[in-house]
């Protein structure tokens, strides 16, 4: 029995080519079904991973520190703040995306400046306006001598980010490390 | 060698006639294409590349406000009576004698008064605001003022005695005691205080700069330590490394050089937000970038040379 061709495959035939297989409505369903879950599974891992890679850097922010100090002491304190500057180094060095970099860099400008590289202009100003002034406080926690030294302190971060002390207020990184140093140098 | 050099003279004294203007021709052809490709091409001198970097006044203008926009408020302000002219004369004094002797462009301090007070030096007695008198000063400019000038310039304290025969600080907004030398209400106490402000920015700039080996002109740090006055240096050092990071160090130069580069990217608005943004998050940012592009924007319509104003219409910049 003579097979009836379609145009196409009368066109194959006549120009001998073999013809390609071709996919039942069943079988189209399921090839866009398999398709559509692979996509969905991948965005569903991209999102998933970024919000798992913000949540790591929430978990090991400054208000962990706050915390460790007043729950913990000064022991506590001193411990997480090296793991907070191990885990800032690593960002810095191989940022993952954009806002990792900027969340590092914050964290490191008030509490690590040193880590920043020689390229960022606001390295000098870290490195000379709060980072003795907080090594001085870590010193003799607790002390008057603390206190007026979270004073000047207070003073240069406020006069560096906000000099007119309008509604923006500080940044949330500034606020944190003075939370942070208000209660390290409570006599 | 000899046949050759006999040749060519005789070639020479042949078409003697034809050579020597097609040499003129081809001579003068290349100077007009040297002179098109200096003024066209990429490395071109920019058109407001300062001409003499040993001149710091080459950006400000001798009488101030510059802008006839600014002019004409100063005239309804006095009308008004919002400025009397005693007071007017009493600024005026106080901000020549700062700006000699701390070396500042007198315009762009008398301007910063300006855009800070419009040159009230009561505003804001009677509220609750943070930021006070002639120039806006805060708890922490009067921290500073009063407590930590040994971190910056020692002439700083040479003023203070200079004009007040005594070192008159603690200064602080007294209102109880207008006239008091050490009240920031106190007219020529406020000028030079927020002349040392802005001294201190300058320095705080220049420093970094210097410890980078950057070479800068001095009229444009000045016009980035007015930003810093009214926004903080932080906002100036994160647009310096974000147009650093974009554009390189190249552009950076120029930034800190070039007049037109520096009026281009303060008033880029999306630049401006970008660089904030890694600061405050996106709502602060936008509104703290705009308040700063029409900050500098105002400040460099009322202090910079007719020369540089390359935009008259002000109608944007509402004061």
């Amino acid at each position: 029995m003579k097979k009836i061709l379609n145009p196409t495959e009368k066109s194959r035939a006549q120009n001998n080519l073999i013809p390609r297989p071709t996919l039942s409505s069943p079988q189209k369903t399921i090839v866009l079904f398999i398709f559509l879950s692979g996509l969905g599974l991948t965005m569903l891992f991209f999102f998933t991973n970024s919000s798992l890679n913000k949540i790591d850097s929430d978990s090991i922010s400054q208000s962990t520190l706050l915390t460790s100090l007043s729950t913990g002491g000064y022991s506590q304190f001193h411990s997480d703040k090296k793991i907070l500057r191990a885990k800032i180094a690593t960002m810095l060095s191989s940022p993952q995306n954009e806002t990792e970099e900027t969340y590092a860099t914050n964290i490191a400008l008030y509490l690590f400046p040193d880590l920043l590289p020689d390229s960022n202009f606001e390295k000098i100003v870290a490195v000379e306006q709060w980072a003795p002034l907080e090594s001085a406080i870590e010193k003799k926690p607790r002390s008057q001598e603390a206190r007026l030294l979270f004073d000047e302190m207070k003073s240069n971060i406020w006069n560096y980010e906000n000099p007119k002390m309008d509604r923006s207020g500080l940044s949330l990184y500034a606020s944190e490390t003075l939370k942070i140093y208000h209660e390290l140098s409570a006599p | 060698m000899k046949t050759d050099l006999k040749n060519l003279i005789t070639a020479f004294k042949e078409r003697g006639p034809f050579l020597f203007p097609s040499l003129i021709v081809i001579v003068f052809s290349g100077l007009i294409s040297a002179l098109i490709w200096l003024a066209l091409g990429p490395n071109s001198s920019p058109a407001f590349y300062p001409p003499d970097k040993t001149k710091t006044s080459f950006l400000y203008a001798a009488t101030y406000p510059a802008n006839e926009k600014f002019q004409k408020e100063l005239v309804q302000l006095k009308n008004r009576g919002s400025l009397s002219e005693k007071d007017e004369l009493e600024i005026q004094s106080s901000l020549l004698a700062s700006t000699d002797f701390l070396d500042i462009p007198p315009a762009l301090l008398w301007c910063l008064l300006f855009q800070e007070s419009r040159l009230n030096h009561l505003e804001g007695i009677d509220s609750e605001n943070s930021a006070l008198g002639l120039g806006q000063f805060s708890q922490f400019s009067f921290f500073e003022i009063n407590h930590q000038q040994s971190r910056y310039r020692p002439t700083n304290i040479n003023l203070i005695i200079s004009m007040f025969g005594r070192d008159i600080r603690p200064i602080a907004a007294k209102r109880r005691d207008i006239i008091s030398p050490s009240s920031y209400y106190s007219i020529p106490t406020a000028v030079v205080s927020s002349a040392i402000y802005l001294n201190n920015r300058y320095h705080q700039l220049t420093q970094i700069l210097i410890k980078r080996g950057i070479e800068y002109h001095p009229d444009l740090l000045w016009l980035f330590s007015a930003m810093a006055y009214n926004k903080g240096t932080r906002s100036v050092l994160t647009l310096w490394n974000n147009v650093q990071k974009q554009n390189g160090s190249e552009r950076f130069n120029l930034l800190v050089n070039n007049y037109e580069y520096f009026r281009k990217t303060t008033s880029d608005s999306l630049l401006l937000t970008q660089s904030l943004k890694r600061i405050w998050d996106e709502t602060k940012a936008r509104s703290y970038s705009r308040e700063l592009a029409i900050h500098t924007r105002n400040i460099s319509s009322c202090a910079l040379s007719p020369l540089y104003q390359t935009t008259r219409t002000l109608a944007e910049v509402a004061p």
